[in-house]
């Protein structure tokens, strides 16, 4: 059980430190004097060490059956006592990182982020929990079929600003496709229009080399929010920290490599074959018709990236929506009015049946 | 000229012999369908004279068809008018009527229309009329020709009859001409109507989702396609031809002439 935890303190004031977007440095929540990453690094990274081996001994010592929270353990589920205030917390076996829902203190695990656990890098939070509710207020615009009173009505549940675990892979690809293609030539004889349209078999293979294609390594995150959130800027990289994390929520992943390559391969391949279909030029339409893709991993990393979650409640139902903390765009499925739906589906209706008929009516009478 | 219609007189009172009983209501001196080349068999020109007998009767309009091996010497145009009128042909007391006249020598032909002939058969119906012939009179399928040449009159006649002679009529005219919402345009307006309450119901909907798994990794591409072999092998080729829709000509109507005929003539 990884009962000893890390709160990073100011070294001023031992008030919480929280890591700020906009700074990019470590702030004291207390008397406001900030840090860089590198600096809190340097004065923790021995307090780090012996944490993560404090809470391994701690894990051999006792083991589950002597425990006083096996039934917890068992249920994937750890105990650890805030250091600020004292309250006795549960969290989940995947949370690395996470701050006290009662004092708001920011705590994090070392345990759940060293040894084999440990990312490769992570990209630091750009966005601010201001600029990630501005980006779903603004999703609400121009949605006609968003119901009025959901926008109006509705109050942010839960803003979460998480740490997702991502695979990253590199990798190449080799194979073959081939498509169907076809060119047209119009022309009038006399009172017809002549179309002749020419068919043919184009065959193309080739190589493709990928570098960092990410795959989300939690059950956790949706994998449709995390997909619909790309790209993220990898260029923005940096070497893990964990003082990166203080103030957000931090996932290890629950999916391991091999189990996420899939995604990694099933993209891969994807872009492959439509490189290859680019190069199929000259033709009115381009169709594919069979591919065999080779895929082979070359490079695995593991990054946090930054991710704001919003969730909120209407009519009785969960509606959530990622940001992606470093570039801000917004994704999650909106609830539809049904009377609004309706309205616009006989509208157009009419009005287009109507135009129709003014035309087809002069058309054959 | 005098000879060639004094023949043609000589085979009218040949052929009437045969067709009495339909041309004794007539003063017409040839029948409707008359063929001096020999291209038809017998049979064929007296069953396309006995459908050119029905529809001209229906319709109170000749429908004429004459085959002559030249013109004389004459243009096509005044050669078929001058046919038209020494032959009595015409219906009723306008002489109305429609005639065809080929020409071997020169493969000319006329289309030439008379008094409420020239309301039934506009000059851009002629037209159209002759585009539908031409084929088959390029094939030497004569029979065929001349059973579609009728066929074609009629239905010229019944919509002419019905107020609506085919001609080329833009969008403002067929205002003018009144605004009548058959089935076939309600049916297609409705169809339209619902195509396209689904293509904006499903954009507006697709809007509200906007988390879809990613099929792609074209952001994470270290490098151009290396392309290796390519091939592209022709397979086969298809041709289609559509009939242009009507109403594409410039000006409708029909030019009459101080003859009293309209025509449209050329080769075939």
């Amino acid at each position: 059980m990884a009962d000893r935890i890390t709160n990073y303190q100011c070294p001023a004031c031992t008030g919480p430190l929280h890591f700020d977007p906009v700074t990019g440095k470590l702030v004291c929540d207390y008397c406001a004097s900030s840090y860089t990453v590198s600096e809190i690094e340097a004065l923790y990274a021995a307090k780090d060490e012996s944490a993560a081996q404090a809470a391994q001994a701690s894990e051999a010592q006792t083991g589950p059956e002597g425990s006083p929270w096996s039934e917890a353990e068992a249920a994937g589920l750890k105990v650890y006592n805030c250091p600020s205030c004292g309250a006795e917390l549960i969290y989940d076996q995947t949370t690395a990182a996470t701050s006290c829902p009662y004092c708001g203190n920011p705590t994090i695990v070392p345990g759940e982020l060293s040894g084999a656990l440990r990312p490769d890098w992570v990209i630091p939070f750009k966005l601010t929990k201001e600029q990630a509710i501005a980006a779903l207020k603004a999703h609400y615009r121009k949605k006609p079929l968003l119901p009025k009173l959901f926008s109006a009505q509705n109050h942010l549940e839960e803003i979460k600003g998480v740490y997702a675990p991502f695979w990253l892979y590199d990798g190449d690809t080799q194979g073959s496709a081939t498509f169907h293609a076809t060119k047209v030539r119009h022309w009038t004889e006399g009172r017809y229009d002549v179309t002749e349209t020419s068919h043919y078999e184009c065959y193309r293979s080739g190589a493709l080399s990928f570098q960092r294609i990410p795959v989300d390594g939690s059950t956790k995150m949706p994998d449709e929010h995390m997909d619909a959130i790309e790209p993220y800027d990898f260029r923005e990289l940096q070497p893990f920290s964990t003082a990166y994390l203080p103030g957000y929520i931090a996932d290890k992943y629950d999916v391991d490599a091999q189990a996420a390559e899939d995604r990694a391969r099933t993209r891969a391949e994807g872009s492959t074959v439509g490189a290859m279909q680019a190069t199929v030029t000259g033709y009115a339409s381009v169709t594919r018709e069979r591919a065999d893709i080779r895929y082979r991993r070359t490079a695995l990393h593991y990054a946090l990236l930054p991710v704001w979650l919003l969730s909120t409640q209407w009519n009785g139902k969960n509606y959530l929506f990622s940001v992606n903390g470093q570039t801000g765009k917004l994704v999650g499925d909106l609830p539809i009015s049904r009377p609004k739906q309706l309205a616009w589906f006989f509208g157009t209706f009419a009005v287009v049946t109507a135009l129709a008929a003014l035309v087809f009516g002069v058309m054959f009478s | 000229m005098k000879k060639r219609w004094t023949s043609l007189l000589l085979l009218a009172a040949l052929l009437s012999l045969l067709a009495l009983p339909v041309l004794a209501d007539s003063d017409r001196e040839l029948p409707l369908v008359c063929d001096t080349c020999g291209l038809l068999t017998e049979e064929q020109e007296e069953a396309l004279n006995e459908k050119a007998e029905q529809y001209s009767a229906a319709y109170d309009c000749d429908i004429v068809l004459i085959v002559v091996p030249d013109t004389e010497g004459y243009d096509v145009e005044t050669y078929t008018e001058e046919v038209y009128r020494y032959y009595s042909f015409g219906w009723g007391a306008d002489r109305s009527g429609v005639i065809l006249l080929l020409s071997m020598e020169e493969r000319d032909y006329d289309l030439a229309a008379f008094g409420y002939g020239n309301t039934a058969f506009t000059d851009y119906g002629k037209e159209w009329l002759m585009d539908d012939v031409k084929p088959y009179l390029k094939k030497n399928d004569w029979n065929a020709a001349f059973s579609k040449y009728i066929d074609l009159c009629a239905e010229y006649l019944r919509k002419a009859r019905d107020g609506r002679p085919v001609d080329s009529y833009g969008a403002l005219d067929r205002l003018r001409g009144g605004f009548h919402l058959s089935l076939r345009a309600v049916v297609y307006a409705l169809i339209a109507g619902l195509i396209a309450a689904l293509v904006v119901n499903g954009i507006l909907k697709s809007k509200m989702k906007s988390a879809v798994l990613a099929s792609r990794a074209d952001d994470y591409l270290a490098g151009d396609l290396q392309l290796g072999e390519t091939d592209d092998r022709f397979l086969k080729k298809d041709v289609t031809r559509v009939r242009r829709d009507r109403g594409s000509g410039s000006g409708h109507g029909t030019s009459v002439r101080s003859s009293g005929f309209s025509h449209h003539s050329g080769k075939f």
